[in-house]
C-alpha cells in the first residue's frame, strides 16, 4: 500500500469541478481504487452525484449542533462504489468566515482518523476562486500535494486558472505542492483543443485530458449520478474513466509559472478566433 | 486638515510617521522638504491596538456597560485602565470603589466559523439586564472585523428592545491604525454617530468641554479647572469620569479644548463643524511655556486676552522662584524623554525651565504639530536622538545605554531596570500640568535624581531580555526606509 495521493481540485466557479471530481472519482473507483471525496464549498453540493442527493449533513453542521466530540461516522458517508464522502459545509451565506470553516473541518477530520490507510485518493473540491487563506487549506501543511485546475477555453475560466496558478506557486515553495495538469471541460469555444495546450505550456504544466461536452452529463446530473453510474456504456463515461487513467498514470507534476494578464491576452488572441471569427454575422 | 469624513483613521492624513530613528535636526530638515516617508520596523515589539484606545478612553464613564465582541484576549490589556478607573476613584474621594463594568463576548472558533452575532446580542442582553447602564458601548474586534459582524445591526436592533439604553457600536477594528490614537478617534466618531447626532441644544455661555484621556491625574484635572475658572469658565471634563449627562451636553458649550494633544483634536473639528463649537489646539501644558501657550489658546478663543496677561503674571511671580529653586538642583543633567506624542514634545519642553539638556527623545508618530514642537525644541537643545516608536522597549535601551542620560522621564519600565533614575510622566497619578503640576514633576525628578537607589538595585537584580551584541548594535537596524 503506497501513500494516499491527496489531490486539490481548483476552478471558476460553474467551471464543472465538482462534476468533474465526481466521475473521475467513478472512473477510478471502476480501476479498483478507495477514494475519499471532501467537499470544500459551504454550498456542501460535491458529493450529490455520489451519494445520489444531497443527504450530506456537513461537518460544520454536525459541530454546530453536536459540538467537537462526534464520531466519523457522523460526517463520512458511503458513496458509490464504496467512496468516502464528507461535506466540509459552511456558515449561512453573509456571516461568519467560510474559509475558516474549511480549516476547522478538515483539522476535524485529522482528529477523527478519517485518512485511513486503505484509502488510495483523497480529493478536495474546492470552492470557485481562491478567495482566503482558509480556500488554501488544502495545499497548506502537506495536505494535498497534486492539484488539477479544471478550466475551458472561455477567457474567465482561463484567468482564474492563472490566478489559482499564483497561488500554487506561493505554497509550491513552502509546501511541496505540484500542479499535476489542467483538465479541460469544454465549451465547445473556438480552438478549444489549441488553446488550452498552449495556456497549459505558458503555465509550465500540461494539458492532462480534454473532457468533451455530452448532454449526457447533463442527464446524469438531473438524476442525481455520475455518468458512470448512470449510462455505463456511453462515449462519455469511457471519456472519465480514460480521465481517470490518465490520473493514474501522471507523473508530470511541476510548479506552475503563472502569466500576466497582457501573455494571458495574448494567447487568446493567438489561439483563441477562429480564422473567419471576424467575418460572423448574425 | 478637515475633519470631513474623516475615517477614523490618522494615517489618512498625509505626513505621519511612525517609524524612524533620526536627530532633532534631522528631522525638521527632512520634514520641511517633504522628504519624510513611511517607513517600517522589520521588526517590532507591542503596539498599542485601536480597540484598546477606544475602550480605555470610555472605561471610567460611571453610567456605561462595556462589551467587547472579541476573543477573551483582546481584552486582557484592559487591565492598564482598570487601575487608573480605580486609583481615579480613590483620588476623587470615592469610598465603594468599583470595576469598569466589561463583558467580552470571547469569540472562538466556532463564532469565528459561523459568525458572532448571536452571541454578541446574548452579551448586550446580559450586560444590560445585569446593570441597567445608560450606555452600552459595543467594540468591534480584529477577529469580528474580519469575520464581518454586523455590530451596527445588531445595536440598532437591541436598542428597540431596550429604549432606555443607548446602543453605541465603535469600529475600532485591532487593525485598522498603527497610530494609537485613531482608537480614541473611533470611539468619538461613535459617540457623534450614535449620542450627539448633530443635534443642536441651548448654548451654556460658560460651559467649556475639557477632553482629557485616561492618563491626566486628577490632580491635573483640578489643576486644569482651577486655571479654567480663573478666566470665568466651567468645565465640562470629558469623557473621564464623566457620564451620558456630561456627554449630552458637549454641544452646549461655549469652546472646546483638550488637555492632550492627540486625544480629541479630530472630535474638537468636528464638534466646530456640526455644532459650531470653535477650539483651542495648542499643546499639553506642561512646563510654563506650554502651560501659557495653551491658556492663552482658550482664554483667546473665550475673549479672555486681557485677563489671561493678569492671570499668567500672577503666576510667574508666584511660582517662578520656586522654578528657580529646582533649576539648581536640575541644571545640565541630560534627560532621554520617552511618552505619548503630546506628552513627550512637552515635556522636552519643561526641561527648558530646569536647565536640563535634552540627549533622546522617543515619541510614537512625527507630523505637522510634531513639527512646530521639534522646532522649538531645536532651539534650545544642540541636537539630540529621535526615536520614532510606539513604545519599541529594544530601541529604547539600545539608546539608553549608549546615551546615557543622567535621568529618564517617561514610561519607565524598560529604563528603569538599567539603573537610571526614572520619572513617570504617564501615570495618571501625580500632577505633571499646569503651573502647580510643574511643580510636583520638577520635586519629583530632582528628588529621584538625588536618591536613585531604587533603580541602583533594581539594575542589579533585573536584566532586561536582551543579548549583549544587541547594544553593541544600530538601534534602528530594523527600520527600513
Amino acid at each position: 500500500m503506497g501513500e494516499i495521493r491527496q489531490i486539490a481540485i481548483y476552478g471558476k466557479g460553474g467551471i464543472g469541478k465538482s462534476t468533474t471530481t465526481q466521475n473521475l472519482t467513478a472512473g477510478l473507483v471502476e480501476h479498483g481504487k478507495k477514494v475519499m471525496v471532501v467537499g470544500c464549498d459551504p454550498k456542501a453540493d460535491s458529493t450529490r452525484l455520489l451519494l445520489g442527493g444531497l443527504a450530506q449533513k456537513t461537518v460544520l453542521d454536525t459541530i454546530r449542533d453536536e459540538g467537537e466530540d462526534i464520531e466519523l461516522s457522523r460526517i463520512v458517508r458511503d458513496g458509490f462504489g464504496g467512496t468516502k464522502c464528507v461535506e466540509s459545509g459552511g456558515p449561512e451565506p453573509g456571516v461568519g468566515c467560510a474559509g475558516r470553516g474549511i480549516i476547522t473541518s478538515i483539522n476535524m477530520l485529522e482528529n477523527l482518523g478519517a485518512y485511513t490507510d486503505d484509502l488510495d485518493y483523497v480529493f478536495y473540491d474546492v470552492l470557485g476562486d481562491v478567495v482566503c487563506g482558509g480556500f488554501a487549506m488544502p495545499i497548506r501543511e502537506g495536505k494535498a500535494k497534486e492539484i488539477y485546475i479544471v478550466a475551458s477555453g472561455e477567457m474567465m475560466a482561463l484567468y482564474a486558472a492563472n490566478n489559482i496558478a499564483k497561488g500554487i506557486k506561493r505554497y509550491a515553495k513552502s509546501g511541496g505542492v505540484r500542479l499535476g495538469g489542467i483538465i479541460c471541460n469544454s465549451r465547445n469555444v473556438d480552438r478549444e483543443l489549441d488553446l488550452l495546450r498552449a495556456f497549459a505550456k505558458e503555465l509550465g504544466t500540461q494539458l492532462l485530458y480534454f473532457v468533451p461536452r455530452d448532454n449526457i452529463v447533463q442527464r446524469a446530473e438531473i438524476n442525481k449520478k455520475t455518468v458512470i453510474e448512470y449510462k455505463p456504456d456511453s462515449n462519455q463515461a469511457q471519456e472519465y474513466r480514460n480521465l481517470a487513467q490518465a490520473v493514474i498514470d501522471n507523473t508530470n507534476f511541476a510548479i506552475p509559472t503563472p502569466m500576466t494578464q497582457e501573455r494571458l491576452e495574448e494567447i487568446l488572441l493567438e489561439y483563441g478566433l477562429m480564422d473567419s471569427a471576424d467575418d460572423y454575422n448574425i | 486638515m478637515a475633519s470631513k469624513q474623516y475615517s477614523g483613521v490618522r494615517e489618512s492624513h498625509p505626513g505621519r510617521v511612525n517609524d524612524l530613528g533620526t536627530t532633532g535636526r534631522e528631522v525638521k530638515e527632512n520634514y520641511e522638504k517633504g522628504c519624510l516617508k513611511r517607513a517600517d520596523r522589520t521588526f517590532a515589539q507591542g503596539l498599542q491596538c485601536q480597540q484598546i484606545n477606544s475602550m480605555a478612553a470610555l472605561m471610567s464613564l460611571e453610567d456605561s456597560v462595556f462589551i467587547s465582541h472579541s476573543p477573551q484576549g483582546c481584552v486582557g490589556c484592559a487591565i492598564m485602565a482598570v487601575d487608573m478607573y480605580r486609583v481615579g476613584q480613590a483620588h476623587r474621594g470615592i469610598k465603594n470603589i468599583k470595576n469598569p463594568r466589561i463583558i467580552v463576548t470571547n469569540i472562538d472558533q466556532k463564532s469565528v466559523v459561523f459568525g458572532g452575532e448571536n452571541k454578541l446580542r446574548e452579551a448586550v442582553k446580559k450586560a444590560v439586564d445585569r446593570y441597567n447602564p445608560k450606555i452600552a458601548f459595543i467594540y468591534a474586534s480584529c477577529a469580528s472585523g474580519i469575520i464581518g459582524d454586523d455590530i451596527d445591526a445588531i445595536a440598532a436592533d437591541l436598542g428597540y428592545e431596550y429604549p432606555d439604553t443607548l446602543m453605541v457600536p465603535i469600529h475600532c477594528e485591532g487593525f485598522k491604525s498603527k497610530i494609537c490614537a485613531s482608537g480614541f478617534d473611533a470611539a468619538f466618531i461613535a459617540i457623534n454617530k450614535y449620542i450627539l447626532k448633530k443635534e443642536k441644544v441651548p448654548k451654556e455661555d460658560d460651559l467649556v468641554n475639557l477632553f482629557a484621556p485616561t492618563t491626566v491625574s486628577y490632580a491635573d484635572q483640578k489643576e486644569m479647572e482651577r486655571m479654567l475658572s480663573l478666566i470665568g469658565a466651567r468645565v465640562n471634563y470629558i469623557p473621564f469620569y464623566s457620564s451620558l449627562d456630561k456627554i449630552k451636553k458637549i454641544p452646549a458649550a461655549k469652546a472646546s479644548t483638550s488637555i492632550c494633544k492627540v486625544f480629541a483634536d479630530e472630535f474638537m473639528k468636528t464638534l466646530w463643524e456640526d455644532y459650531g463649537i470653535p477650539y483651542s489646539h495648542t499643546v499639553m501644558p506642561i512646563g510654563i511655556r506650554n502651560t501659557d501657550i495653551w491658556y492663552r489658546g482658550i482664554a483667546k478663543v473665550l475673549g479672555k486676552e486681557a485677563e489671561v496677561e493678569e492671570i499668567i503674571k500672577k503666576e510667574h511671580e508666584r511660582i517662578e522662584p520656586l522654578v528657580q529653586k529646582l533649576r539648581e538642583r536640575l541644571s545640565g543633567k541630560r534627560v532621554f524623554i520617552c511618552g505619548g506624542t503630546g506628552r513627550s514634545f512637552a515635556a522636552a519642553a519643561l526641561i527648558d525651565d530646569f536647565g536640563m539638556e535634552l540627549v533622546g527623545l522617543e515619541t510614537p508618530t512625527y507630523d505637522e504639530d510634531a513639527q512646530v514642537d521639534i522646532e522649538y525644541l531645536n532651539g534650545i537643545h544642540k541636537d539630540f536622538v529621535v526615536d520614532i516608536a510606539n513604545m519599541q522597549p529594544f530601541e529604547q535601551v539600545n539608546l539608553i545605554k549608549r546615551l546615557q542620560p543622567d535621568a529618564f522621564i517617561g514610561v519607565p519600565e524598560w529604563a528603569a531596570k538599567l539603573g537610571i533614575p526614572t520619572t513617570h510622566v504617564l501615570d495618571g497619578k501625580r500632577p505633571t500640568m499646569g503651573y502647580d503640576g510643574l511643580l510636583f514633576l520638577g520635586n519629583k525628578i530632582a528628588d529621584q535624581l538625588q536618591n536613585p537607589g531604587f533603580n541602583k538595585k533594581l539594575a542589579e537584580h533585573v536584566r532586561l531580555p536582551y543579548k549583549d551584541s544587541w547594544y553593541e548594535e544600530d538601534p534602528f537596524k530594523y527600520i527600513t526606509r
